[in-house]
């Protein structure tokens, strides 16, 4: 909605918008990341240098914070029982056994 | 309709119906029809049935920058030499009435094979002024781009394009409320309701209460559109948007968090605190950028229909008689809402268009391609792929719909040429003509149909499936109209009208029929 009807995508827009994304990517928003990845998907033919730098990154720093998302989880889930109460002071949802 | 859709009249020229026939350039002729008619019938033997010509017949209305008739003849001599790619239209009686000139709009024909499109520039009715006057302005904005003209195939695209988002959202929100056993966690109610309506309450009572609640929760749509409109047209559109992107993060946020703990107990897997911070701010604040800001197409449209799912899975936990009271007079509302002159909704889509704008609102936009294919597009081939499918309101300059928080009653449907994303608009969605756009809905209709369909879903799974094709039946009947009407219409009182008349139906005289076959062993 913020975009204009008549958008037009030129060079310069499509770096503002890479660039922007990228960055808000570093408050914990891999998913922005690959929002960023994705939208650019399309135009990867036409894109410049600049711009694919700023999406490989996102590309990359949106692996690096899933696998640590993913190692958190991983590790929470086995451990949780051994934390004690601990872990059920972290937990949102306790399953049943 | 003013025009004569019928073939035999091709050739002879009425006073007010301009044809334009695709296929032969036969236009040397000084009629303004062209006959597209011939091509109709090689072309579509069986594809196209009595229906479909309706529909390929439709009659687009085109703002025609002609000022005498003299200048339409000329253009039409030209077209030979053009060949299909540039018309200029014009209709005689149209400059006599306005006295605006409109600049020239050129047509390009996405298909030169199929000539089913008639194109009806004559057909304004004085009544309908004002609707030309609202058109052109988004004409002269898309001046510089393609007016492509719907074909058969496209506006069954477009059918299609609406039903399968109103039909995911159905699925996911009958597939929540069946699988969620465990009523309990869903007794919360919204602040909405005052009165609590208990099944132990006399009948009196509980008229007297459902229709308070649902008058309650009309005053609350009413008013937030009111403001919307208002800061609209005074133009507060940081407040504005300010105001939905609030409402959505609060919506993704409080009810998705809600929702994905409600469904975390249900699979019985164990979330901690961290994940769930995670994963939900990735959620709202991916969600914010995906209906705000650049996103892929796809992701855009998900997001509409989580935010619409979300809103009918709140909506739904109200009390059965105030869910049945507000759906009644929500609907009502939307008919007054988007065909009165002083509607909030059509002051809000009059506005939009006057300054060519996107109708300020979140709105499903369903038209046939995909985000990035416009890009791809100028590039290549001239021959246009389908139409980005965006919200189910076709918009190309055309307004969007908004969905606020509690504004997501009425429904308007609206296409437009043009469409960029889906936007959010206040409170309804109206369907608008087709110029060839796309077709928008607003979310409240999602939100709408979903609370109809959840709340049969607490009943039955007979009663999901009549209300589901009677909402869809309204659905379809809408768009039909609307491409007769040409304009906005509210996409709810049919839907929701015949929604509410088959579950009684069903509830009344198809359960105990089929419970008595079951009972009696009897196979049919």
């Amino acid at each position: 909605m913020l975009v204009p009807e008549d958008d037009r995508l030129d060079e310069e827009k499509m770096l503002s918008v890479a660039k922007k994304l990228w960055i808000v990517g570093f408050f914990f928003l891999p998913w922005v990341w690959l929002i960023n990845v994705l939208f650019f998907l399309p135009y990867r033919k036409t894109i410049n240098e600049k711009i694919k730098w700023y999406l490989k990154f996102s590309l990359i720093g949106f692996f690096v914070y899933t696998s640590i998302f993913m190692a958190w989880m991983g590790i929470f889930l086995v451990n949780r029982n051994s934390w004690g109460e601990r872990g059920d002071y972290l937990s949102v949802v306790i399953p049943f056994d | 309709m003013s025009n004569d859709l019928n073939m035999d009249n091709i050739e002879t020229p009425e006073p007010h119906s301009s044809i334009i026939d695709n296929n032969e350039n036969n236009n040397s002729n000084n009629n303004n029809l062209i006959d597209n008619n011939n091509n109709n019938n090689e072309n579509n033997t069986n594809i196209i049935n009595n229906e479909s010509v309706t529909l390929e017949k439709k009659e687009i209305d085109i703002p025609v920058n002609n000022n005498n008739n003299n200048t339409n003849n000329n253009n039409i001599e030209n077209e030979k030499n053009l060949v299909n790619e540039f018309e200029d239209s014009t209709q005689s009686d149209y400059s006599d009435e306005y006295d605006t000139v409109i600049p020239p709009v050129p047509v390009r024909y996405l298909n030169n094979n199929n000539n089913n499109v008639v194109i009806n520039i004559n057909k304004i009715d004085k009544n309908k002024s004002d609707l030309l006057s609202e058109d052109r302005s988004d004409f002269q904005d898309s001046v510089d781009e393609e007016l492509t003209i719907p074909e058969i195939q496209d506006y069954s695209d477009m059918v299609v394009s609406i039903l399968i988002p109103v039909t995911i959202t159905m699925i996911i929100l009958v597939a929540t409320i069946r699988a969620i056993n465990n009523k309990a966690s869903w007794v919360s109610l919204t602040p909405l309701v005052t009165y609590e309506v208990d099944k132990d309450s006399s009948s009196e009572n509980m008229v007297f209460s459902s229709i308070i609640n649902s008058l309650i929760f009309l005053g609350i749509i009413i008013l937030s559109t009111v403001i919307m409109v208002v800061l609209y047209r005074f133009r507060f559109m940081k407040a504005l948007y300010g105001w939905m992107m609030g409402t959505s993060i609060l919506l993704l946020g409080v009810f998705g968090g809600f929702l994905f703990i409600v469904v975390m107990s249900y699979l019985n897997l164990s979330l901690d605190y961290i994940s769930f911070l995670f994963i939900l701010w990735n959620f709202v604040f991916g969600g914010v950028i995906c209906i705000f800001w650049y996103a892929p197409k796809y992701l855009n449209q998900t997001y509409l229909i989580s935010v619409s799912v979300l809103m009918a899975l709140s909506f739904s936990r109200l009390p059965e008689w105030t869910t049945w009271a507000i759906l009644a007079i929500v609907s009502i509302y939307d008919i007054f809402a988007v065909l009165c002159p002083a509607g909030p909704l059509q002051l809000l889509i009059k506005t939009a268009k006057k300054r060519g704008e996107a109708i300020p609102a979140m709105i499903y936009n369903a038209s046939v391609t995909i985000g990035m294919a416009e890009y791809q597009k100028e590039e290549s081939s001239p021959s246009p792929p389908p139409p980005l499918p965006k919200n189910l309101v076709k918009d190309t300059d055309a307004p969007h719909l908004k969905d606020t928080f509690f504004n997501e009653s009425p429904t308007v449907f609206e296409k437009n040429i043009d469409d960029k994303h889906s936007e959010i608009s206040d409170d309804f969605s109206a369907v608008k003509a087709p110029k060839g756009g796309k077709l928008r809905l607003g979310l409240g209709d999602f939100v709408f149909y979903g609370v109809l369909i959840s709340r049969a879903a607490f009943y039955e799974m007979a009663t999901v499936f009549t209300c589901y094709v009677a909402i869809i039946t309204g659905l379809f009947l809408t768009l039909f109209l609307l491409t007769v009407l040409k304009r906005a219409l509210p996409a709810l009182p049919m839907s929701i009208g015949l929604g509410i008349l088959f579950y009684f139906l069903t509830y009344r005289f198809l359960i105990p029929f089929i419970t008595f076959l079951g009972e009696a062993q009897v196979f049919i």
